[in-house]
């Protein structure tokens, strides 16, 4: 039990913390509480992240009956989730952009919703992974609620409410499904004992119809989070009606969850044994990542609203994990090691760049939601030439242009890709890559070649400008030194 | 391990752009002053290069190999040999030149555009010396953010069209040649050139991989019928991204077909030499004919560059040491010519502010410096004997007449040869054409009455260029005596994995 405890305890910190906070927010409803409740949230991520960077080395095992899993896998993602919600809070302690008003409550979501996410991390079996969902997306309707005066916010909210709850019960039904099949729902080896690990794989390989109908229920929830079409309805909706910080928080931090969660618990209890290219499953998400990468560079390629063309970029981002996850579970040995560092890499500097863009939009952002045309993002060089050239670095990262680390981090996924044998996926996904230049670079020209709309300086405050500066830092570093990051993860994933 | 004289080299200018970054944006003799001086020091370290340059070894020299992404095989590897030496140096000479020469002509964002301008050298150096593909196609792709730039801020009109298109083409080559580099990653275990050049490929594997480099590389050159970009992105980048663009950002398409293409897949080459010969030679031609036709001198000069650059892969492709060597001395030939024509296009647009050959007549009585240093470069763009011009082509002419592996590869071989001497013959038309149009005659439009000749600031421009044209068609030695070593090395490379 000690050592349960001593492995989550970073989960523990930060509930007990909001819990704290929760309360002390309850007696002091004075605006001014805002910056006291965001450092102290602050200070308990950072503790939370220490103790997790000190567990990485020894902290493994399986606990509470098999249900837990802890790993440096759960470890590493969890501190990449402490510093988007880190970076997101200070971002929100600096400039509220579409917030109406806060007193520190989105700081206290944000701690919520960051011990959803870590629940759906360590989990090894389908109901507490769900239970962790819940409380994430539980966190998040509010956030993105947060401007409850703006139909805009109200409609992605409510889009994201209604999603979210339809596929929440479908999932239940899957997960039921399988437990009356399997009288199971876990994927640590003890809960399958009476079957080998494979057989649901293999069952639904050969048309078993109530596993391939639970596989599609419970696959859908996870393709809903990370916005895969046709589950990315919500996405744009979401990210254009919610305070930017909120937006960049989300569109990181539910990524990471869900990845993981795919590495960790479908990766082993649908396609274990390892897939064929014909295995139906595979095929499904394999068909599913094509269109998804097709259509929302497509759809991207027409829109004006900074926020909504971040979106779609950020679901073309999602089909790139996607075709990592592909090449994760068709390779073998070490390259299916080597498959899992290049995912956690990328989904580390995809958090870093689109936490970077959107952090620029919250500091444009006012509260009536004006300042989210990439029309005005005009002349930004004249008006703050730091912000844009922030902003560029993130675009091109986004871009996958070097020397931003998005480069490596696309590079590297391809080259999973193409060492596991998918070629053809490969190729449309980096065609599609060019055809995205044209908007990330349309995007960057605005910030230079257009004349300013008017006189507002957006100068930002000190703490703002470091953490937007340490963003940009971090990115250039992975682009010049991809060594050190990756060294890092490989270092704790495999030995 | 042993030398770091590269790395400076590489890295010298993004130092400076970060000094850049701490002058405030409205110094601005300040900032151009001090960007000038940046930019020499990339000179000094590429002269000292030449200097310590041992003539007698063929391979690569000055070595810096470092593990930079270890999982991957991935090296920090570079190294400079016969034919990138020159390429260097061409690079590090050309910027101080387009530094200086865009003193007048940029009047906005000075500030960034000198940086970019710095960024810009990196790349060009690293793409050079990068002997590692992934370095290599780092560098490459890096490239395009500055010149992304310089088009679409300082440009003409229509830049954003012409951009896009740049930016477009250049990319998808790269795409192939991107998923390229990792089969050949996969198949040879690194991607440091001195381990793959070794790697036996089947035939069938050889010609998609040539297909996929040889595609990006000919966008770039840039090769019939890819070749449309250039144009557009030439007329409207400023004068000094025409430089850049024309004197070494061609080359890289050249000198990637050399490095890479040529003996990595040496069965393929063999198949296709035919067909590349068919292009090269058509665009000498076409892009010829097309220059008759201009009435924008920068339109021209643009064209009269695919021509030449379409004679330089005839002369890559016919692998004979002799016309190796003179695609060589060509590429850097054709830097200093178009570079200087450019540089031309660029004064007379400063004074007139319209590039239409029809608006111009009788400039010799008015500005009769300028004039000669016109006709300096109009000859060697020409190949007239005592140029450096002449020099490059002859060899390249001569080389593949005699040249073994194109009787083997072709029966007409000798037909492509002859086709490519009439681009000579055509350049003679329309460059003397222009030449005698703008410069002779009478001087009747009255805005021409009164242009002020060449500024102390311009001969300083034009200069070091127009002494090289003329030196290097004197001593070919020089150059020669460095490239051919390398060129009978790679040549060797070449039959050694030919099956």
């Amino acid at each position: 039990m000690t050592e349960l405890l001593s492995n989550i305890a970073s989960l523990i910190v930060i509930f007990v913390s909001a819990i704290l906070l929760l309360v002390f927010l309850s007696f002091k409803k004075r605006e001014s509480s805002g910056s006291f409740i965001n450092i102290l949230s602050v200070i308990s991520l950072l503790a939370a992240a220490f103790w997790e960077a000190n567990e990485l080395a020894s902290g493994r095992g399986e606990y509470l009956g098999h249900m837990v899993t802890v790993n440096p896998l759960t470890s590493l993602s969890a501190i990449i989730l402490y510093i988007t919600a880190i970076v997101s809070i200070l971002i929100t302690d600096s400039f509220k952009g579409f917030m109406t008003e806060d007193r520190g409550d989105a700081s206290l979501l944000i701690l919520f919703s960051v011990c959803g996410m870590q629940i759906m991390v360590i989990s090894s079996e389908l109901i507490l992974m769900l239970i962790g969902l819940e409380i994430t997306s539980m966190s998040l309707f509010v956030l993105s609620s947060k401007n409850n005066r703006s139909r805009l916010s109200i409609e992605g909210t409510l889009k994201y409410l209604i999603f979210s709850s339809v596929f929440f019960a479908v999932t239940l039904l899957g997960v039921a499904l399988i437990y009356g099949f399997m009288l199971s729902i876990g994927v640590n080896s003890d809960m399958l004992s009476f079957h080998n690990l494979g057989f649901i794989g293999k069952s639904i390989n050969a048309g078993n119809t109530v596993l391939i109908t639970a596989y599609i229920f419970v696959i859908a929830v996870i393709l809903l989070k990370l916005g895969i079409v046709p589950f990315h309805m919500w996405v744009p909706d979401f990210y254009e009606g919610s305070p930017s910080c909120v937006s960049g928080f989300a569109s990181t931090s539910v990524k990471v969850a869900s990845v993981v969660v795919l590495l960790n618990i479908f990766s082993k209890m649908f396609f274990a044994p390892l897939v064929s290219d014909y295995h139906i499953a595979y095929r499904l998400l394999e068909i599913l990542t094509i269109i998804t990468i097709v259509i929302s560079t497509l759809i991207a390629l027409h829109q004006t609203n900074a926020k909504r063309l971040i979106a779609y970029s950020s679901i073309a981002n999602a089909a790139v994990i996607m075709l990592g996850i592909l090449s994760y579970l068709v390779a073998s040995g070490e390259l299916r090691e080597t498959i899992k560092v290049n995912i956690l890499f990328f989904v580390f500097i995809y958090s870093l760049m689109n936490l970077l863009a959107f952090g620029i939009f919250s500091r444009l952002e006012k509260a009536g939601g004006e300042n989210q045309l990439i029309g005005s993002f005009n002349g930004l060089y004249y008006k703050n030439p730091f912000l844009a050239v922030a902003l560029t670095v993130s675009l091109f990262s986004l871009a996958g242009l070097p020397p931003a680390g998005g480069f490596f981090a696309k590079l590297f996924i391809f080259k999973s890709a193409i060492d596991s044998g998918l070629i053809l996926i490969s190729v449309i996904a980096i065609l599609m890559t060019i055809v995205s230049l044209y908007y990330y670079l349309n995007f960057v020209l605005v910030l230079f070649l257009k004349k300013p709309n008017n006189e507002e300086r957006y100068e930002g405050n000190v703490l703002f400008n470091i953490v937007i500066g340490i963003l940009v830092l971090v990115i250039i570093f992975a682009g010049i030194l991809p060594d050190r990051i990756v060294g890092l993860l490989t270092h704790f994933l495999i030995r | 391990m042993e030398s770091v004289l590269l790395t400076y080299i590489i890295f010298s200018p993004v130092i400076g752009l970060l000094i850049l970054l701490f002058i405030p944006r409205d110094e601005k003799v300040l900032i151009k002053n001090i960007t000038f001086i940046l930019s020499l020091v990339p000179l000094a370290l590429s002269v000292l290069m030449l200097i310590l340059f041992d003539r007698s070894n063929a391979g690569f020299q000055f070595e810096t190999l470092i593990r930079w992404i270890g999982p991957l095989n991935i090296y920090y590897h570079t190294g400079v040999d016969g034919i990138s030496l020159f390429l260097v140096l061409l690079t590090t000479l050309s910027v101080p030149v387009v530094v200086v020469s865009s003193f007048n002509y940029i009047k906005t964002d000075e500030k960034l555009y000198y940086m970019m301008l710095l960024f810009l050298e990196t790349a060009m150096l690293g793409t050079f010396l990068a002997l590692d593909l992934v370095l290599f196609f780092l560098f490459w792709e890096a490239m395009l953010i500055p010149m992304y730039f310089i088009i679409a801020m300082w440009g003409g009109e229509n830049r954003v069209y012409a951009t896009f298109k740049f930016v477009i083409y250049t990319s998808v080559g790269s795409v192939l040649m991107l998923i390229g580099i990792f089969y050949i990653g996969n198949a040879a275990g690194s991607f440091s050139v001195s381990e793959i050049y070794g790697t036996n490929f089947s035939v069938k594997e050889q010609l998609l991989l040539f297909g996929a480099f040889f595609l990006a590389f000919a966008i770039k050159v840039p090769l019939f019928p890819v070749h449309t970009w250039l144009p557009d992105a030439h007329v409207e980048a400023p004068t000094g991204g025409s430089v850049i663009l024309a004197a070494i950002l061609l080359k890289m398409g050249t000198y990637g077909m050399l490095r890479f293409v040529i003996p990595l897949f040496p069965n393929a080459t063999l198949i296709f030499a035919p067909a590349v010969f068919i292009l090269a030679v058509t665009g000498v031609v076409y892009a010829a004919m097309a220059s008759f036709v201009q009435k924008d001198i920068k339109k021209l000069v643009a064209y009269s560059s695919v021509s030449h650059m379409g004679l330089i892969v005839l002369g890559l492709f016919a692998l004979s040491r002799v016309s190796l060597s003179g695609a060589v001395y060509q590429m850097i030939s054709h830097g200093l010519s178009t570079g200087t024509l450019f540089l031309i296009v660029g004064i007379l647009y400063e004074r007139r502010h319209t590039r239409l050959i029809s608006e111009y007549g009788g400039i010799a009585s008015v500005m009769p410096a300028f004039s000669v240093f016109f006709m300096i470069a109009a000859l060697t763009s020409v190949a007239v004997p005592f140029t450096s011009g002449f020099a490059g082509e002859f060899m390249i002419l001569f080389g593949s007449y005699s040249s073994e592996f194109m009787q083997n590869s072709s029966e007409y071989h000798r037909i492509f040869v002859y086709i490519a001497a009439t681009g000579m013959l055509f350049g003679a038309v329309y460059m003397l054409w222009v030449y005698q149009k703008v410069i002779f005659g009478p001087n009747i439009n009255p805005e021409n009455q009164n242009l002020k000749d060449l500024s102390f600031r311009e001969y300083m421009v034009l200069i070091p260029y127009a002494v090289l044209m003329i030196v290097l068609g004197v001593n070919t030695e020089f150059v020669v005596s460095r490239v051919m070593p390398s060129a009978d090395r790679l040549i060797q490379i070449f039959y050694a994995g030919l099956k």
